[in-house]
């Protein structure tokens, strides 16, 4: 993976906030697996990031909060380039893309994208599981058509991870049949049987009925406490609160807020972090 | 011109290496696959360079395609077993046999015929084609292999007795036929055929793609469709046959055409094929055997002038 | 023991399965009744033959094979034309998207009897005769291939974005996306289309008749017109056609219900 590694990263200054030290479950030493450097995004006149870093270590898990429009998915989406930001750098475990905002890169950046997108494996809000491949054949479609891995190989690690998100049973199911929340661990697993290096997850539980968000979270906290990275865009105060070595507030394409949740979620300090928690508490937040 | 046999064979020789070379075959020693004293058998003999000719292309596929009419008996109709009867499938098929070749039939429609031009899709035109001048600018026409004449039926309730009644009527005809030329402006300035009366004055003409629509429309009530109709004598004794008599001839025929083989003139060069058919037609005229064939079909003998 | 409430879903669920069972009786009754209808007026006014049509007949039904030839090698051709046309119309390349957006504008906007007759007496004029059963084949093909074009565009972008954008995020090239994912999904929602244009085809094929390929519609039309009696081969013409499209559309509907087995019981939730 040499070759992919951007020699000018080192070169290039990166905007660590005060705020981000590396979590409890880091190994001393270790180098940041993901840094985003200002990213910016221009939607024509509409500004929807101005200019957000973020750094993540191995082991962490990293939630993002915000109200509804204020870009924490585009920022999310930016980080594997499902988005094209307009300005920034993005490295992941030592893949650097730069934005590119004129199509004047080739395919050479296409294939820098597809070996970032390798490292960072992605839970949509919607599954987006394929449908027309049963459980087993989701998780090892990229395993096998991407990284070339043989389809037993493929299997066997499918197999291990849809044991830890408890659905081995439905191996060979298809996703019609399953419920949100089976659907939701499902990509987890799809996602995990690439074995990335960082998972971005957006709002992972904002499509499932309520009475379903519960065995999704309960899988992803398992994940963070085993020391996955994880980069999580939600709305659960819970799971941020009790899983999250930091947290970020997004308002308006900037990060107004940095810090661990004990900080940010019980005592935030920037007023706009602060009226967000307000209205969140009196919509009925169990915190 | 005769040619000795060596020369022949060198001939042959230089033929079989320009094709295995891929250039352009001229005839080879195959003459011995077509029947002895046939046309292709004949002309291939001679080793002249044939490949631009109509004969060569024929005698070199070993088969010969003529268009005909799968729904005109007793001229030629194609039967429930799928083979064509009547008096030109008789002689068409005899033809080919003289030439030395096997008949492919093509079943286009008769104005395509008519127009010229068919672009190899056919070799030649069996189908009781009448000589006009017009047609002559886009064929070439072999001498006739029989005498037709036009005449005219009307509805059994007419009052009409002679053509002349019929002034101001609708007429029909197929598309493309002289019996539609001879209602429209009559054959009065004609070289090739002979017009005993005049169409009616001020007939106006009403065309299907082919003449039994003209019978159909009638019978199916479409009374008011056309107050006569012109065609040759076989096909209106057959319509007031099928039609158990709603119609009567009128009078005697109208004009008499000679009727021919047709090869197409913007085809490849015909010259030795017109000559190798005027023989055929001949030697047939004088054996007996279109008269027989004449017989047979028609019940009788229209080959005579 | 039943509770009144078990005793009322029974009820209902009979008298749901009764109403149901009368409106399949009816349904059957009014549509044997047209048949009847139809055969009756036929038989009263049009003057049919019994004997010439059971000579007619056998001729006639010799077509079958060769207008099932035609439109199916026709409909192979007009599925890889419009795989291809769709593919070009979704290009990002200038070139492509205009050669693609060209053939589908002209073969969709002339007459489909005005494209077989130039592959049939154009072409011969610059040298290149083409057999009937080829012109028919071309003709319906690239007739047919353009209207499927905009089908399988369609098709291919009903597919949800989400599934190229997990497809990407699992880092997929666009090519493979295409070939893993996409298509074998565009392919479900393209291929009722495919059917229903077969059976669509099935009948104009007939237009092959006009360049005298001996097909069903020929071979009414050249049997009848020798006894003046096209109006009963065109009725014996008709109902072969009809017969052929319920067959094929039934086999159509088996098709589909195989291909949606496995996205069946969508609605069941855990």
């Amino acid at each position: 993976m040499s070759s992919a590694i951007d020699p000018r990263s080192a070169a290039t200054p990166h905007d660590v906030h005060p705020a981000e030290k590396p979590g409890a479950l880091v190994k001393p030493g270790a180098e940041p697996v993901l840094k985003a450097t200002r990213i910016a995004k221009w939607f024509g006149d509409n500004h929807v990031l101005r200019g957000a870093s973020i750094t993540v270590w191995p082991g962490e898990t990293v939630c993002i909060l915000g109200r509804s429009g204020s870009g924490k998915s585009t920022f999310l989406r930016s980080l594997n380039f499902l988005e094209e930001p307009t300005d920034g750098r993005v490295e992941i475990d030592g893949v650097v893309v730069e934005a590119d905002p004129f199509h004047t890169a080739g395919v050479a950046r296409q294939a820098q994208i597809r070996e970032a997108r390798l490292r960072a494996g992605m839970v949509f809000q919607e599954f987006n599981l394929f449908p027309h491949l049963s459980v087993i054949g989701n998780c090892i479609e990229a395993p096998v058509h991407v990284k070339g891995m043989a389809r037993k190989e493929a299997e066997a690690i499918a197999e291990k991870y849809l044991e830890k998100v408890g659905l081995i049973d439905k191996r060979d199911e298809y996703p019609s049949r399953l419920s949100g929340g089976q659907r939701q661990r499902v990509a987890i697993a799809r996602a995990l049987t690439m074995q990335p290096k960082v998972l971005l997850f957006d709002e992972p539980t904002s499509a499932l009925d309520p009475t379903l968000v519960g065995e999704v979270l309960k899988v992803m906290a398992d994940l963070a406490h085993e020391g996955r990275t994880m980069i999580v865009v939600t709305h659960e105060m819970d799971f941020a609160h009790e899983a999250a070595d930091r947290v970020y507030y997004m308002d308006q394409g900037e990060f107004a807020e940095v810090g661990p949740p004990e900080q940010v979620i019980d005592a935030p300090k920037d007023p706009r972090t602060k009226e967000f928690l307000s209205r969140f508490r009196t919509l009925g937040s169990k915190k | 011109m005769r040619i000795k046999s060596t020369f022949l064979a060198l001939i042959a020789g230089a033929a079989i290496v320009a094709a295995a070379c891929g250039g352009s075959a001229t005839p080879s020693s195959s003459a011995a696959r077509f029947p002895d004293g046939s046309y292709c058998a004949k002309s291939l003999a001679l080793g002249e360079d044939f490949t631009k000719t109509l004969l060569w292309k024929v005698c070199d596929a070993g088969k010969i395609v003529i268009s005909t009419d799968p729904a005109y008996p007793p001229y030629s109709s194609l039967d429930a077993s799928g083979e064509y009867v009547g008096f030109d499938s008789d002689t068409a098929r005899e033809v080919a046999k003289r030439l030395g070749v096997t008949v492919e039939w093509a079943t286009p429609d008769w104005s395509a015929i008519t127009a010229g031009n068919w672009g190899g899709r056919w070799d030649l035109s069996v189908g009781s084609m009448t000589q006009t001048d017009d047609r002559a600018l886009v064929v070439d026409f072999v001498d006739p292999y029989f005498y037709e004449s036009g005449y005219v039926i009307v509805p059994v309730t007419s009052t009409a007795a002679t053509v002349a009644d019929l002034a101001g009527k609708t007429g029909c005809a197929g598309e493309s036929t002289t019996h539609s030329t001879w209602i429209e402006k009559g054959y009065a300035d004609s070289a090739t055929v002979v017009q005993f009366n005049a169409p009616p004055v001020g007939a106006k003409l009403k065309t299907y793609k082919t003449d039994h629509m003209c019978i159909e429309a009638y019978l199916s009530g479409r009374t008011n469709d056309w107050d006569f109709m012109a065609q040759s004598k076989e096909f209106l004794e057959a319509a007031i046959t099928e039609s158990n008599g709603k119609f009567k001839i009128l009078g005697e025929a109208n004009f008499a055409g000679q009727i021919s083989f047709a090869l197409d003139k913007s085809g490849p060069s015909d010259a030795s094929m017109l000559a190798a058919l005027n023989e055929i037609v001949a030697a047939m005229h004088e054996d007996g055997t279109l008269s027989g064939f004449s017989t047979k079909n028609l019940g009788r003998d229209v080959t005579k002038p | 023991m039943q509770t009144d409430a078990q005793q009322l879903a029974a009820a209902v669920a009979a008298d749901e399965a009764r109403r149901s069972g009368r409106w399949q009786l009816r349904f059957r009754i009014v549509w044997g009744a047209i048949v009847a209808l139809l055969i009756l007026f036929i038989g009263v006014s049009l003057n049919v033959e019994i004997g010439f049509i059971s000579t007619a007949a056998p001729f006639i039904l010799q077509g079958i094979g060769l207008t099932l030839l035609v439109s199916s090698v026709s409909i192979v051709l007009a599925t890889i034309l419009a795989a291809i046309g769709a593919l070009g119309r979704l290009s990002r390349s200038a070139l492509l998207n205009a050669i693609a957006s060209f053939y589908v504008s002209f073969f969709r906007g002339t007459p489909l009897i005005l494209q077989l007759l130039f592959w049939y007496l154009a072409l011969p004029q610059v040298g290149i005769v083409l057999d009937p059963v080829l012109c028919a084949i071309f003709a319906l093909g690239m007739n047919y291939g353009a209207y499927m074009t905009e089908i399988f565009r369609a098709g291919i972008q009903a597919v949800p974005l989400g599934q190229r954008e997990a497809a990407a995020a699992l880092g997929m090239s666009s090519r493979t996306a295409f070939i893993r994912i996409i298509a074998p999904q565009a392919f479900r929602i393209i291929v009722p289309a495919i059917g229903n244009d077969f059976v669509a085809m099935l009948k104009d094929s007939a237009l092959a008749s006009t360049v005298s390929l001996h097909e069903i519609l020929w071979r009414a039309q050249n049997i009848g017109a020798q006894k003046f009696k096209t109006l009963q081969t065109f009725m014996i013409a008709a109902v072969v056609y009809w017969v052929l499209t319920i067959v094929f559309t039934a086999v159509q509907n088996r098709i589909e219900r195989r291909l949606s087995a496995g996205d069946r019981n969508r609605e069941v939730k855990g």
